[in-house]
């Protein structure tokens, strides 16, 4: 699916760019490319390992760290479409690295067999078993009533193959697209890809509201929360965001892009982190200011089994770690225009939004205090290095900017117009 | 943080790259700063159209009705009203919520816009302002009257009563008042900073003595000096960045009034962004509804183009879509939580209850009705979105209504079930509450201007250096001669934009070397000398200061990108003072809080504790941007040195026109480097027409 055919001819691009854009020369990359590879074996093969040391662990974990990066590669298929829609002209160069970086949806597509795995196998999510099993009497019944319709299992595969049916496809489009528009140049692709683009974001945010309640929120499948799929959101926009940073800095830091993708963008890009920073906050406070003042025991199961042991230290850490450090962070706007400070800010959020979905996840396996696992570690890293290897593949395979982009003279030499 | 407020770029200005797409101009048509003052200052310099005091009349009449109404129902007392048990809340709040929607897109507009730099915003931001603050003051009546007894309206307030009993901070009503009086202090402060260099314009223009002396006052002396615009402009985000989550805290404190309940219907946690989105959606709507007939009668089509339209009718479709997304959550989660009795309601909501038909208006209005949005044609229609936006207004207020009314009308118990049935008192209050706001809009529109002049200059073509000047028969043309896409016809049929003038209009008389002051000292204040335009200016002002002198100021009608540093200044430092008003009003909200509820008097509510925080946060937040705001305002005024209703170099015989379209560059005399002949000399050498030094 990752337009694996070469372009005809080879891109050419105007006169007059600030730096070479070609893809990323194999050899300048091998060792580094070898020992990600390496990396993601390694790591692969761990989580072999641990699925047979302890498979209520190994799904707990897997899930956790699948989550991370296909909310990530999910964010960055946000970005790529909200370029689109709000004919912006500043991050064309931008867009390049968020549409790498959705590539990763293909891979991740693959691994969610282990996800299904865990669930029919009947060790991820306790519906499966409440479902399954016989129709209780009171006030069970309407709940079972409504799972068992709902969590039907040729319904959830449906909605599985929705899913992913609508991110790659919007994915593959979008980059598709974009990439024969580094050959053909000209506006009839723009116009394309703005077409389709808003239509792919509602697409989007309807899917991946209903993944979140399908595999997060359903894991206490008798809480709901109808704000959650907008907590999904913003928790995977701040981590693709971070992310993005970081492949940026990485690439500048390594002599590319440095004089297209400038401090003045990713100025831009830090007020971005600081407004969904906010935003992420927003969110997270509406659910349990709700939650809290109703005191409706069927709502605060989901914030009271996060009381138990170190899970409350935990819990109260978040919104510090999470919203307070990253607000002071990135207020000041020096900060925002500092490369080190912008990747320390990012690379926080990425680590705290791991955190925010260890805490989302890990307690409905262990309920009565955090117990580390070192799966915890490497189902992570490895996901992560997935999403990686696929914008690597991209940054290899690919210019690195959109080179004849209808839009790409205002991203060179863009100027951040703050007072 | 001065270090660090200008680093030099990676690189210099980009290369020539080509532009296959180019951007449509913001103002069609050939425009200039004198022609955009022009054309909105006339507005309100001129007689009254024939239909405004018709309009006016009626809007009043309908304000005395509600007058009426409000009246009666003080008088008598709530019982006037349709509210009962069940259903306790009605029309009231209905409309309280309606309204308070309204005004959200206002804030929307100047404020997240501002942030995402959406510059298309400065030829609708004035009206959509001050739209919200004739929304919120419609809202407003609403808490002061709904219980019938106005006189006891200070129990909103952080009063105690005769019992040392002080109002509830673990209520959402109570956090409604804070939030709505920051609202509308912030929304107010916001529109008459936005509005003071215009009224600097309208000043300048002004023939009759009133009119001077009335829009002298309250300009504040505004001259456009760089040395102010530094400060504005920092002050402008500042209140942008306040603006934006407070817009977003107002909406979802009104959420709370429903939310914190346990009423199924009303007791979900979507409620906040999805007020939020509702409240903008609304307010768009709104903002078209007023806007689109005064286009047409005003004849503003060049500066608020089919294209504004377009893209505020793509909000529509946005917001009605995010509006929607939340009532299938609602709806899917009732059913999901697998909850007999939130299902009971949404089930009598949606499908078979007595207010099927309102949620379906509201699901016709809201939802499916904007789809239409999708098409082009649709969006730039005016008549055609017109029709629509009518749905939405009605659609929204139907949502309050749905939300409020069939929640309530089925209590817990089947027994106590019923129905609202509106009375004549409910209907003439809604309808004077329009009045109130049409009789408003009116009165703006009548003698404020309603288009943000000095904004909508800094956006024409003209005022960026780096704008591409095309050819007149190439004008956003692509690479292949040939419009890219229709709008680029349409906006060319206009005709091309005014390029920069290249020199300064002389004056009738020519200017005397030495202007004397009616009220003069005999010494010098300085040499003043005037630029064709901003470009010019930037360069004469880098060179002057280049030249060793340090009293410099630029007087622009807007602010010219780079002017600060340019005459040698730098970031202002204006932000500290927000962050310290922030600050003091955080702390005044913490002690406020903790002390009255947990030590002064304290009081269980709601099964929490004494000193349970989290109620607490959303007058923390309300106060932390209350206080920010005006310590905001207090320091632009205060580093401004404003009001300054005199100054000498009003006695330039062509300043005037500053404020309208004219670029001047001052050296002071107190500079050391000043002298009357040699400084006058050196801006006659840099290119500066009427050049004269200004007594003091």
């Amino acid at each position: 699916m990752t337009t694996a055919s070469e372009p005809a001819a080879p891109p050419t691009h105007p006169a007059g760019l600030p730096d070479p854009v070609a893809p990323i020369a194999p050899d300048a990359v091998s060792s580094g490319a070898r020992m990600l590879f390496a990396a993601l074996l390694a790591f692969g093969l761990l989580l072999v390992v641990g699925a047979f040391l302890d498979a209520k662990q190994f799904y707990h974990s897997y899930l956790f760290g699948y989550t991370l990066a296909l909310d990530i590669a999910l964010g960055a298929l946000f970005w790529v479409l909200i370029h689109h829609v709000a004919d912006a002209g500043w991050s064309v160069g931008l867009r390049r690295v968020f549409e790498n970086m959705s590539r990763a949806l293909v891979p991740l597509a693959v691994l969610f067999v282990p996800v299904l795995a865990g669930l029919f196998s009947g060790h991820l999510h306790k519906w499966y078993e409440f479902v399954h099993g016989d129709k209780p009497t009171g006030h069970l019944e309407h709940i079972w009533h409504v799972k068992h319709m709902y969590f039907s299992t040729p319904f959830v595969l449906a909605r599985v193959a929705l899913y992913f049916a609508v991110w790659i496809g919007y994915s593959v489009l979008m980059r598709n697209w974009s990439i024969r528009q580094d050959t053909e140049g000209g506006i009839a692709l723009t116009k394309r890809m703005q077409w389709w683009a808003p239509s792919g974001v509602a697409l989007l945010g309807i899917t991946a509201t209903f993944f979140a309640f399908d595999f997060l929120m359903s894991l206490q499948y008798t809480w709901f929360s109808t704000i959650f799929g907008v907590y999904f959101w913003a928790g995977g926009l701040r981590g693709s965001l971070s992310l993005c940073v970081l492949l940026v800095l990485g690439l500048r830091a390594a002599g590319y892009l440095r004089n297209t993708i400038t401090m003045e963008h990713m100025h831009d890009v830090g007020k971005l982190m600081f407004g969904l920073t906010v935003f992420w906050t927003y969110i997270a406070l509406s659910q349990y200011f709700l939650i809290w003042y109703g005191n409706v025991p069927e709502e605060t199961q989901f914030y009271l089994l996060r009381r138990n042991g170190a899970w409350y230290p935990m819990s109260v850490l978040l919104p510090i770690l999470y919203f307070v450090v990253p607000f002071f962070v990135l207020l000041p706007r020096a900060h925002k225009r500092s490369p080190k400070w912008l990747a320390f800010a990012a690379a926080w959020i990425l680590v705290m939004h791991a955190y925010d979905l260890y805490w989302q996840i890990m307690p409905v396996l262990h309920n009565e205090t955090v117990h580390l696992h070192w799966l915890d570690f490497a189902a992570p890293v490895f996901m992560l290095g997935v999403v990686c290897a696929s914008a690597a593949y991209g940054f290899v395979s690919y210019p690195l900017i959109p080179v004849r982009d209808a839009r790409l003279n205002e991203t060179i030499g863009y100027e951040n117009e703050t007072p | 943080m001065s270090a660090t407020t200008h680093e030099t770029h990676d690189t210099a200005h980009g290369p020539a790259l080509p532009d296959p797409l180019p951007r449509i101009p913001l103002v069609w048509g050939p425009a200039d700063f004198d022609s955009v003052s022009q054309q909105v200052s006339e507005i309100t310099e001129q007689p009254q159209p024939g239909w405004w005091w018709p309009a006016f009349l009626i809007s009043a009449a309908l304000l005395c009705g509600g007058g009426i109404a409000a009246t009666y129902l003080i008088s008598t007392g709530v019982g006037v009203w349709g509210s009962n048990n069940p259903v306790n809340w009605a029309f009231d709040i209905t409309n309280f919520v309606f309204w308070i929607g309204i005004g959200h897109a206002g804030t929307l507009i100047s404020a997240i816009l501002f942030l995402f730099r959406q510059k298309w915003r400065t030829s609708i931001n004035r009206f959509a302002e001050a739209m919200t603050i004739f929304a919120v003051i419609c809202a407003g009546i609403y808490p002061g009257i709904h219980v019938g007894r106005f006189w006891y309206a200070w129990f909103m307030f952080p009063l105690p009563n005769a019992n040392h009993i002080f109002p509830n901070f673990r209520s959402a009503l109570l956090w409604d008042l804070f939030a709505v009086s920051t609202y509308f202090t912030i929304s107010l402060i916001f529109w008459y900073v936005g509005l003071i260099p215009d009224l600097a314009t309208l000043r300048d223009r002004a023939k009759s003595r009133l009119r001077q002396v009335i829009f002298g006052f309250l300009s504040l002396g505004w001259r456009g000096s760089t040395r102010h615009w530094r400060h504005y402009e920092v002050a402008y985000l500042m209140f942008a960045g306040l603006s934006t989550p407070l817009v977003l805290s107002v909406h979802s404190v009104v959420s709370f009034d429903f939310a914190t309940s346990l009423i199924p219907g009303w007791h979900t946690t979507i409620f906040p962004p999805y007020f939020v989105a509702g409240a903008i959606f609304g307010g768009f709507a709104m903002v078209l509804q007023c806007m689109i007939p005064a286009r047409a009668v005003f004849k503003l089509d060049n500066v608020v183009t089919i294209k504004h339209i377009d893209v505020m009718c793509k909000f529509i479709l946005a917001t009605g879509t995010i509006v929607g997304y939340a009532y299938i959550m609602e709806l899917f989660v009732a059913w999901f939580s697998g909850n007999p009795y939130e299902w009971q309601t949404f089930k009598n909501r949606a499908f078979d209850g007595d207010y099927t038909w309102a949620y379906w208006v509201m699901m016709t209005c809201n939802l499916i009705i904007p789809q239409v949005f999708w098409f082009k044609w649709c969006r730039q229609t005016p008549w055609f979105v017109l029709i629509v936006v009518t749905f939405v207004n009605v659609g929204m207020w139907y949502e309050r209504f749905v939300i409020i009314v069939q929640s309530l009308h089925h209590d817990f118990l089947p027994g106590s079930w019923g129905q609202f049935h509106p009375t004549w008192v409910d209907w003439l209050q809604m309808i004077g509450d329009f009045g109130l706001f049409f009789t408003l809009t009116l009165l703006f529109i009548r003698f404020l201007p309603m288009v943000a002049m000095a904004e909508v200059k800094g956006v024409l073509p003209m005022a960026n250096p780096h704008y591409n000047f095309k050819p007149d028969a190439e004008y956003l043309k692509g690479e292949n001669g040939e419009y890219p896409t229709a709008d680029h016809a349409l906006a060319a049929s206009y005709g091309p934009p005014t390029r920069p003038r290249t020199h300064v209009e002389a004056p009738p008389e020519p200017v005397p070397p030495f202007v004397p002051n009616a009220s003069g000292t005999g010494a010098p204040w300085g040499a003043v000398a005037e630029f064709a335009n901003g470009a010019e200016l930037l360069e004469a002002a880098k060179k002057t200061v280049a030249a060793g002198y340090v009293h410099v100021d630029a007087w622009t009608p807007y602010y010219v990108h780079g002017m600060k540093e340019a005459i040698g200044r730098t970031r202002s430092r204006l932000p500290l003072f927000t962050l310290a008003g922030g600050l003091t009003g955080l702390t005044l909200a913490v002690l406020m809080q903790f002390y009255f509820s947990a030590y002064y008097y304290p009081i269980i509510v709601g099964g929490k504790e004494y000193r349970s925080w989290e109620a607490f946060i959303p007058i923390f937040f309300e106060m932390t941007v209350l206080f920010a705001g005006i310590f905001t305002l207090v320091a632009l005024v205060g580093l401004c040195g404003l009001p300054k209703l005199f100054h000498p170099i009003d006695a330039h015989p062509t300043f005037a026109r500053g404020t309208q379209g004219g670029f001047f560059l001052s050296v002071e005399a107190k500079d050391a480097k000043f002298n009357p002949d040699a400084t006058r000399a050196f801006l006659e050498g840099l290119g500066g027409k009427n050049v004269a030094v200004v007594e003091a």
